[in-house]
């Protein structure tokens, strides 16, 4: 038995090496990392690209291309989350914390290549893994029923309390936010809306990508220009790549941690990818003594959730190929590509096609490397990026942005929420309130409210007698508790400046509280008139929500110097930098332009006069850079089939069609 | 090996493929178009709505009739899936009646959903579905089953005294979604299962295989790949199919004769056969869930004349090569596809519901799940 296995797994390699599968492999690869660079556009849209071509081809191939591009999307997003500060997608969400401050300090090249160096090293752990489980996933993945998804979740929600930043009322109420935020849509226990406000765009809730993109690009993007930098503060590259290889290595024993942890819960069901470099990130803080640097550009915060991230892929494999399952949205694409070269997935994979098993096995290693390497050599020269004066970089962010965000559902729904997360956000940097918590209590609402429900559907208080349920909440107990017994109690010295220069701006900060309570209240109201199984679940997290929010008044008005509580980022400025409106005033001229005369239109007007008046290029650096967006629309809208939001009075302008058309 | 030209280079543009396409097939194309004044879609790019997630069962399905269409339109069209998705269907459903136009470059994918939402007047519904011109309708049967552990015996008849006298726990996405016909098999059996309700059929199949729902059904595409290791590993039992309408009667399921049809059962647990009000709304239900699962239309006021030619051109791409291999066989079962004015008969039927029907199915609705209008 041994023998054939390996003999499988050596004719699945010398297979895939052969010229025509590779190429395949390279093309498919080369597409994942393309889109992988585009926030918002993940596996899901590549495998949608290629679906069309799949049907009719020879299964080792199309599993080649397949795999190549899903394996490599989490690779290149790291670009963007790094580089910029704006995720570039659901698996490198928690990068952006690390990443981007050692961007602003010129460290953009050490952090890329040691993001892509981990994801390969976790990459190639989630290969491994999957090339073991048919052995064992059977008895473990069967043992996970909802009551444990519930425990996982509620685990996964404690770490949190290592995102929270300095005030825990904030952060906690923070992640309330998100939890409701997530709640938007239809409720799952009675299929009622919940404040959809008679819309059909909130009536599936709000696509993570929005949430994203709005609560983290908005205010980074702000940031940088309202101090008229470049991305790098220190105005120069540095750190080498080959630092951050070193960096890796050094930290090998949390690779292989945060890869195990990746690939387990991307085969587990119940949490889901864009929680895994959460819950990854939460570990590496929660195991590290020196803590002092995170969110501030610790190299150890970008290993981690990296190294999850690509492993997560190999794990959401596991149940996808064997019992049919899809770990993941990519997966249940992936699935539906087997279906249509004919391979069905399921318990007859493990029997009969064990070579494509092998196929597979090899492609997502292989496409690790392939996707680090070509990454890793791209990474200093995008990394000049981080050196250019900002106002000429602003522009094309912001079109980019824009454009990601409206790939959600293809409506003007998304542009609208965008901008209003992005205002909550801009508040939120401002005040000291935790940005990640947000995200991290948005992903897990819908999976939280669901296992509940589920849980005690099915099991009522049986639920605590399930020994797998008990060993993962008291794990959760243990990581609350160590969160709680691991932070300051009080404003230490260094922060004391920044305290007392806050005490200036108390009103908006008790103002932005109290606002955040009166929201709170009025869904209240409004929930109540659902059925019970509705409400039950955001009107317990708004009441939670008040209760913290009410705490942080009562310290606000007593002034009480506890940290993070008092807190305000642009209080006591000299007034020479601009206020963060003035410049939302700069960012809003693009929806609104689009509005009118369409986004095809809009965009290369848009960086055209950012680039003159902002940015003072001359009339033909700002040309070309709006020729430059065109261009690229161009190829968007016929290589990859994306879609621009459409303005009033695009019908008077022919052309746009055309654009759709030149192919 | 068989590797298809097409294939080698999936980022070259699709006319430059289709160019291809033709030069290889050649002579081959020639018997698709038939001998009337049709509109030549050559250059054109046919865009295709598909209601549903990529990946779906829907999507699989509609591309690859987009890859049939391809081949057969008068023309060879370049067709574009799109998936918009959301509501259940009616989001993209709507946008499809807003926007697309009568000139046959427009077409959508419809399923339960939209038929339901309908008929069932939610209020986000903004189609006029009777309005839309049906080419294609693709039945898939629905096969229901219980966990060994729940229905003992090897008699269905007997297994769902069982499950009468025993409520297993059950796992839906809801009431009025594509689970309707049934979760009203079940009510009309005197099934009253613990709903749980919000789940995907991935996550109610795990559930199931896990042992947390003892009831469960799905759909017969997914027979070979999920269900069938579950019976054969004595995990799961076949109780019963919503049967198959045959020159307008319900037989047994052409994939699984061996399972009695609910209309069997029915007659066998009450001593007589489902009749009246309630044997009308079982029917209609049936008749969208069942017979017209699955259907490609073209917009309102689309001349009969592209009709025809799309009618043709998926009959044509039904028979050709491109159906007979193994994917295409497994998504589209053994069924007969229906085209033209067999699609649209499926159509009509998938439509009527007496105005007593429906108040009756939602009296159901509002006492059973407390849903309520």
């Amino acid at each position: 038995m041994d023998a054939t296995i390996f003999q499988y797994a050596i004719e699945a390699l010398l297979t895939l090496l052969s010229p025509t599968h590779f190429l395949y492999l390279f093309m498919g690869v080369t597409i994942g990392l393309t889109i992988g660079l585009i926030p918002g556009l993940g596996g899901i849209a590549g495998m949608a690209i290629i679906m069309p071509f799949l049907f009719g081809m020879d299964p080792g191939l199309a599993l080649a291309m397949m795999i190549g591009l899903s394996s490599t999307t989490s690779t290149s997003d790291t670009f963007m989350s790094v580089l910029v500060g704006v995720p570039g997608g659901s698996s490198a969400q928690a990068t952006v914390l690390d990443g981007f401050p050692l961007a602003r300090q010129g460290m953009a090249a050490r952090a890329l290549s040691a993001a892509f160096i981990s994801s390969m090293l976790g990459g190639i752990f989630g290969a491994l893994l999957l090339s073991i489980a048919f052995v064992l996933a059977k008895p473990v993945l069967l043992a996970v029923g909802f009551g444990e998804q519930l425990m996982l979740v509620v685990f996964a929600l404690t770490l949190v309390g290592m995102l929270t930043g300095p005030s825990m009322a904030k952060g906690l109420a923070s992640c309330c936010i998100g939890l409701l935020l997530g709640t938007i849509g239809a409720s799952q226990a009675t299929a009622e809306y919940r404040f959809t406000f008679d819309t059909i765009y909130l009536s599936d809730g709000i696509p993570l990508v929005v949430v994203a993109l709005g609560i983290f690009a908005f205010p980074e993007i702000i940031d940088v220009l309202r101090k008229h930098a470049r991305i790098s503060e220190a105005g120069a590259l540095g750190g080498g790549w080959m630092q951050g290889i070193r960096d890796v290595l050094r930290h090998w024993w949390i690779v292989l941690r945060c890869s195990f942890i990746g690939a387990i819960v991307g085969a587990l069901p119940g949490l889901g990818g864009s929680v895994i470099d959460w819950i990854a990130y939460g570990h590496v803080v929660q195991t590290s003594k020196d803590k002092s640097r995170f969110g501030k550009g610790d190299i150890r915060g970008v290993i981690g959730p990296e190294s999850a991230a690509n492993a997560k892929e190999g794990g959401a494999l596991i149940p996808t190929l064997f019992f049919g399952i899809p770990g993941s949205g990519t997966m249940a694409l992936l699935l539906g590509g087997l279906v249509v070269i004919g391979i069905t997935p399921g318990r007859p994979m493990v029997t009969s096609h064990m070579d494509l098993v092998f196929l597979i096995i090899w492609s997502i290693a292989l496409a690790n490397i392939l996707g680090t390497a070509i990454s890793v050599l791209l990474a200093k020269p995008i990394s000049h990026v981080t050196v250019i004066p900002f106002a000429r970089v602003a522009p094309f962010l912001l079109v980019m942005v824009f454009l990601s965000a409206y790939q959600a559902t293809r409506e003007w729904g998304d542009l609208i929420t965008l901008v209003a997360i992005g205002v909550l956000g801009i508040f939120m940097k401002r005040l000291g309130w935790s940005r990640a918590a947000l995200l991290i209590g948005f992903v897990l609402a819908p999976r939280l409210e669901a296992a509940l429900y589920r849980s005690v559907q099915i099991y009522g208080w049986d639920l605590f007698l399930r020994p797998i349920s008990v060993v993962i909440m008291v794990l959760a107990a243990i990581s609350l508790i160590y969160a709680w017994r691991n932070r300051a109690h009080s404003v230490s010295d260094a922060e004391r400046g920044e305290y007392e220069a806050s005490l200036g701006t108390l009103g908006v900060q008790i103002g932005f509280t109290l606002i955040v309570m009166a929201v709170g209240v009025w869904f209240i109201a409004t929930l109540l008139q659902l059925r019970f199984l509705a409400w039950v679940f955001p009107v317990s997290v708004c009441a939670l929500m008040l209760a913290f929010c009410a705490w942080m008044v009562f310290g606000m008005i007593r002034r009480a110097p506890w940290p993070g509580l008092i807190t305000d980022t642009e209080a006591g400025g000299d007034g020479s930098t601009p206020g963060s409106f003035r410049l939302l005033g700069w960012i809003l001229v693009l929806p609104a332009l689009s509005y009118l005369i369409g986004f095809i239109y809009a965009a290369p007007l848009y960086v055209l006069g950012f680039l003159r008046s902002k940015a003072r290029l001359g009339w033909i650096g700002a040309l070309s850079g709006a020729v430059v967006i065109l261009l690229i629309e161009i190829v968007l809208a016929n290589v990859l089939l994306l879609q621009f939001p459409e303005g009033y009075l695009q019908d008077l302008l022919p052309a746009s069609r055309f654009i759709y058309r030149l192919w | 090996m068989n590797i298809r030209l097409t294939n080698l280079w999936p980022a070259v543009s699709r006319r430059a493929r289709r160019g291809v396409l033709v030069a290889v097939t050649g002579f081959g194309l020639g018997f698709a178009a038939p001998a009337q004044a049709q509109t030549d879609l050559s250059g054109e790019r046919v865009n295709m709505i598909i209601p549903y997630q990529e990946g779906s069962g829907s999507t699989i399905h509609g591309r690859l009739f987009a890859i049939g269409l391809e081949k057969h339109l008068p023309g060879q069209p370049t067709i574009i899936v799109e998936n918009i998705d959301g509501g259940g269907s009616v989001r993209g459903i709507n946008q499809f009646a807003a926007r697309a136009n009568p000139d046959g470059l427009d077409i959508a994918a419809i399923a339960t959903g939209t038929f339901f939402q309908y008929l069932l007047k939610d209020p986000a519904v903004e189609y006029d579905l009777p309005s839309f011109r049906p080419f294609l309708a693709s039945p898939f049967g629905l096969l229901v089953y219980a966990s060994t552990d729940m229905a003992t015996s090897d008699d269905s008849v007997e297994n769902v005294r069982q499950l009468i006298e025993n409520p297993p726990i059950y796992g839906a996405s809801g009431p009025t979604s594509s689970d309707l016909p049934v979760l009203l098999s079940f009510s009309l059996l005197g099934i009253k299962p613990q709903y749980v309700f919000g789940l995907s059929n991935a996550e109610t199949r795990a559930g199931f295989e896990r042992g947390e729902f003892g009831l469960n059904y799905d759909n017969m595409a997914s027979w070979a790949q999920a269900v069938k290791p579950l019976v054969d590993d004595g995990t799961a039992r076949p109780l019963f199919t919503l049967g198959f309408e045959e020159n307008g009667k319900i037989v047994r399921d052409p994939m699984l004769p061996d399972v009695p049809t609910f209309l069997e059962i029915y007659e066998a647990i009450n001593g007589k056969p489902l009749e009246g009000i309630e044997y009308e709304v079982w029917k209609a239900a049936f008749n969208i869930r069942v017979m017209g699962s699955k259907m490609l239309v073209l917009p309102a006021d689309t001349s009969d004349e592209i009709v025809a030619q799309y009618a043709d051109a998926a009959e044509a791409a039904v028979e050709g090569d491109e159906f007979k291999t193994e994917a295409a066989q497994a998504t589209l079962g053994e069924y007969p596809q229906r085209v033209g004015a067999d699609a649209e008969t499926v159509f009509k039927a998938s439509l009527e519901m007496s105005d007593e029907a429906r108040a009756w199915l939602f009296d159901w609705l509002e006492s059973e799940f407390d849903v309520s209008r």
